[in-house]
């Protein structure tokens, strides 16, 4: 039995023996122990019932890599692929990009029709019978709505391109919409807006007079087979059928996204059917790894983003090397030991679904490592230095492997390359804005509309805009923009072949190749239908269901 | 004691004041909260100008800084997100309780198992039981929380469940798709608490260990064995009393680090908790939400390094403030 020593007596001392002090601390800590475990009960018991994680009825769970910030694809902070993923199923646009990057009407019916050259004037008509998941009718007021949206000042608008030049936006009845752009200012790519980001169709009688800035951040309202339900922000975010919607019904009845950002995570749930549907990031080894898995269907497609080798013209400006080093370059070779043969090259700036307009200019630069020799020996005596930085962002696998190859391959041939990488965020804001690279590698996205001119114009040199490689070619320059205003669509694929052929003989950048996508989901979903384009894996969401 | 804590808490607030300025200026040098932005080929410069003055970002820091710590003081409130359009309080709180669950319940596995292993490892020294233990402590501790994680979620999520023909835990998540119970959640709890356990086992054992080796050699216990008490008295009544002091001290001060989450255990198993939350404001330049992070943390460590003290000035009479 211990005895407890007197403490002196001091003003103000708080008199507590150690052993009450041990118990009571212990007695604290038992407390929050058991309050934490009632917690647990309270915290973890939220509405009942529901299936647990597996395709328990009619439920599809799906691991998604990214949470998106905000619901409201219009305004800054909306404009990712995960925001516009989570409103494929709920929002709806007139017109919705196929797999194959043409045009199809959603909620148009039938194609719009150019009624005029120029001024440029564009006619569609909305499908009979449409209507909100409130049941309310959706007529051309709404479209009028959604495009006052966008030009209002208040609200903080990704972008304004294209938009900026409709004069007038008519609506002649219910069903009819139509806009007239300024005459000088004839927008070729004006399918981009109404079908893709930021050209979905909003209800009026629901958005009309909120802050558009903040009321469709975590709440969203639309026309399409499926309405949000919940989103458990951190964790995952729920879609509920439309039984209110003006087509056909969705053959899911509920669809719960779950943010997943690991990949290995990602595939991991969908080993143990946790989750039944993934569309994981292209990485070496990957697809054996899923075409292993049980139970298991995988679908792969070359995708719109494409990877490409670009040169800052400025600090290679000698052509020869350029040329050499495209001759140097085994692509086959790279791309076998980077995704085994997953994907062809890639033989321009633009990808094959972007008919009529894409030709295969790159294609005769095949592997020819004699004549690489041959143009770096003429190089140097010219003068021109046959070190060169390569620069790309770190941390990705696929673009270091990448690296290293062509170093191999072009030490070969007589060229010294010293690798030196950055964060993607150092890299895109500050060396290619700069050109603090010389040689780099990187990837852009293909929009459906072929327009380049923002990366190849003369005019578009960092800061006024993207033509990161400094490449000026008046030319080519006058093509593209030519190429921006025509809208007969033969004519416009002209004008782009001949600017890639020209491109060509300037060498300032070696496409490489499109990255895949793929889809892995459960054998018994039937639906999914790989969609590279920015409508994304849940374009038709609608359409899927268990067999 | 009073004039003490008095002292000691004027000295946190001015700790806490360099803290903020210093946090402030270093997640400013993170990546530019635009970058995402300017890559869009369709946003034009004017674009990007009038967001940056909506944001506030083209002021000189010194006035940002007063801004923030003003709006701070006065309001409690940490700004405005500039990825998700929403205020900072709002998206922290939400995380709060799953951050608490994930580091409470593994600090508590954590104490539950290191103590009593530490205390058994130290009596029976260099036993079959302590060498096992001190070799799995090694190993424990210098595993990497990624790899033990997936290796967990593939031999007790994939493995066990497709073996035993029913799901026992599961590998990613707070909870079930239609919320469920307090089974699953234990059973989402299990694996991410596991991989962070196994390493502040290893860590908390082996300092319980040389505690307790420490008080074994007193010559209290000496006394106490002298006069004929039970081993099991003089071991638990005794030298345990004041082996434990350190681990009490460790703890607290583990109880400030709660708040600081598991980035990598919470990505490797979509914990919506705050670590992957810093991670992620970090990367993209998040700079409210990342900042708001970091000072609640940097205030919190200095609150239980505050009460760590006052604690064990009345576990230890000896240690006397003034």
């Amino acid at each position: 039995m211990s005895v407890e020593r007197d403490r002196p007596e001091r003003p103000g001392a708080i008199q507590i023996s150690r052993r009450n002090f041990l118990k009571i601390g212990g007695a604290g800590l038992a407390g929050a122990a058991l309050l934490g475990v009632a917690g647990c009960g309270g915290g973890g018991g939220q509405q009942g019932g529901g299936g647990g994680g597996g395709g328990g009825g009619n439920t599809l769970t799906v691991g998604y890599y990214e949470e998106p910030a905000i619901l409201n694809n219009y305004i800054v902070g909306g404009d990712l692929a995960a925001t516009g993923d989570m409103v494929a199923g709920i929002q709806e646009s007139p017109l919705v990009i196929l797999p194959d990057l043409s045009f199809a009407p959603q909620l148009a019916d039938g194609m719009p029709k150019v009624i005029s050259q120029s001024p440029l004037t564009i006619e569609y008509k909305l499908k009979k019978g449409l209507t909100w998941s409130d049941g309310k009718p959706l007529t051309s007021e709404d479209a009028k709505f959604s495009y006052d949206l966008i030009m209002d000042p208040k609200n903080t608008i990704v972008t304004r391109t294209g938009w900026q030049d409709i004069v007038t936006f008519e609506t002649p009845d219910d069903l009819t919409v139509r806009m007239t752009f300024k005459k000088d200012k004839p927008y070729a790519p004006w399918k981009t807006l109404l079908g893709g980001s930021e050209t979905q169709i909003w209800p009026k009688h629901i958005y009309e007079g909120e802050d558009f800035n903040k009321a469709a951040n975590s709440e969203i309202v639309g026309s399409g087979p499926f309405k949000l339900q919940e989103w458990k922000k951190g964790q995952s975010l729920t879609l509920v059928r439309n039984e209110n919607y003006w087509g056909e019904k969705a053959g899911l009845k509920e669809v719960v996204m779950r943010f997943i950002p690991d990949t290995n995570t990602q595939t991991a749930s969908l080993q143990s059917a946790e989750v039944q549907f993934i569309d994981p990031p292209p990485d070496i080894g990957l697809l054996p790894k899923l075409e292993d898995f049980e139970g298991v269907e995988v679908q792969v497609k070359a995708g719109t983003i494409w990877e490409h080798i670009a040169f800052n013209v400025e600090a290679i400006p000698n052509l020869k090397i350029r040329q050499a080093i495209a001759y140097g370059i085994n692509r086959e070779q790279v791309i076998n030991e980077i995704l085994k043969g997953q994907v062809k090259p890639l033989e321009s700036f633009l990808v094959p679904d972007q008919t009529p307009y894409y030709t295969p200019a790159w294609a005769d630069y095949t592997h020819d490592p004699d004549k690489a020799s041959d143009l770096v020996k003429q190089a140097k005596s010219e003068g021109a230095k046959t070190e060169i930085t390569f620069s790309t962002t770190s941390g990705d696998r696929l673009r270091e492997t990448l690296q290293q190859v062509v170093q191999q391959q072009l030490k070969d041939i007589g060229i010294t390359i010293t690798i030196k990488n950055t964060s993607a965020d150092t890299f895109f804001g500050q060396w290619t804005p700069q050109g603090k690279f010389e040689m780099g590698e990187w990837a852009w996205l293909a929009n459906p509309d072929p327009t380049s001119t923002t990366l190849f114009s003369a005019d578009q040199v960092p800061p006024d805009g993207q033509n990161y490689y400094r490449y000026k070619n008046d030319k080519v320059t006058s093509l593209l923009e030519e190429s921006d205003k025509t809208v007969e669509v033969n004519k416009r694929a002209d004008l782009l072949r001949q600017a890639q052929d020209l491109m060509v003989a300037d060498m300032p950048l070696i496409p490489m190749y499109q990255r895949p996508v793929y889809y892995a989901f459960s054998d018994n979903l039937s639906g999914p239908q790989v969609n590279p384009t920015l409508a994304g894996p849940f374009w038709n969401l609608g359409e899927w269901k268990f067999s | 004691m009073f004039a003490y804590i008095i002292r000691r808490t004027f000295f946190s607030v001015v700790v806490l004041f360099f803290s903020s300025v210093v946090i402030f200026g270093l997640v400013a040098m993170g990546p530019d909260p635009l970058t995402e932005l300017k890559l869009n080929p369709r946003v034009t410069q004017a674009d990007v100008e009038r967001i940056t003055a909506a944001y506030g970002l083209d002021q000189p820091l010194p006035v940002q800084y007063g801004i923030w710590i003003r709006d701070i003081v006065l309001h409690g409130d940490f700004g405005e997100s500039f990825k998700q359009n929403t205020s900072v309080n709002s998206i922290i709180v939400i995380r709060i309780w799953p951050t608490i669950l994930l580091m409470g319940s593994s600090l508590i596995v954590t104490v539950l198992i290191a103590i009593p292993f530490g205390i058994y490892s130290a009596i029976r020294k260099y036993s079959a039981l302590d060498n096992a233990g001190t070799f799995l402590s090694f190993v424990g501790y210098s595993m990497p929380t990624f790899w033990l994680g997936l290796i967990l979620q593939l031999v007790l999520g994939v493995y066990l469940t497709s073996w035993a023909g029913y799901r026992i835990f599961f590998i990613s998540g707070m909870s079930s798709a239609n919320g469920a119970g307090p089974v699953d959640l234990l059973q989402h709890l299990a694996l991410p608490v596991i991989t962070l356990s196994v390493i502040s086992v290893a860590e908390f054992s082996r300092f319980q260990r040389s505690a307790m080796l420490d008080v074994l050699t007193s010559d209290y216990l000496r006394t106490a064995r002298a006069k004929g008490l039970s081993q099991r008295v003089v071991y638990l009544k005794h030298a345990l009393r004041n082996a434990l002091l350190p681990t009490v001290t460790l703890v607290a001060l583990s109880i400030g680090l709660i708040f600081g989450g598991a980035v990598i255990t919470e990505t490797v198993f979509a914990w919506p908790g705050l670590g992957f939350l810093l991670f992620d404001s970090l990367n993209k330049g998040d700079f409210n939400v990342a900042r708001a992070l970091l000072l609640i943390g940097a205030a919190l460590v200095v609150f239980c390094n505050l009460l760590a003290d006052i604690a064990y000035s009345f576990v230890d009479p000896r240690v006397r403030y003034e």
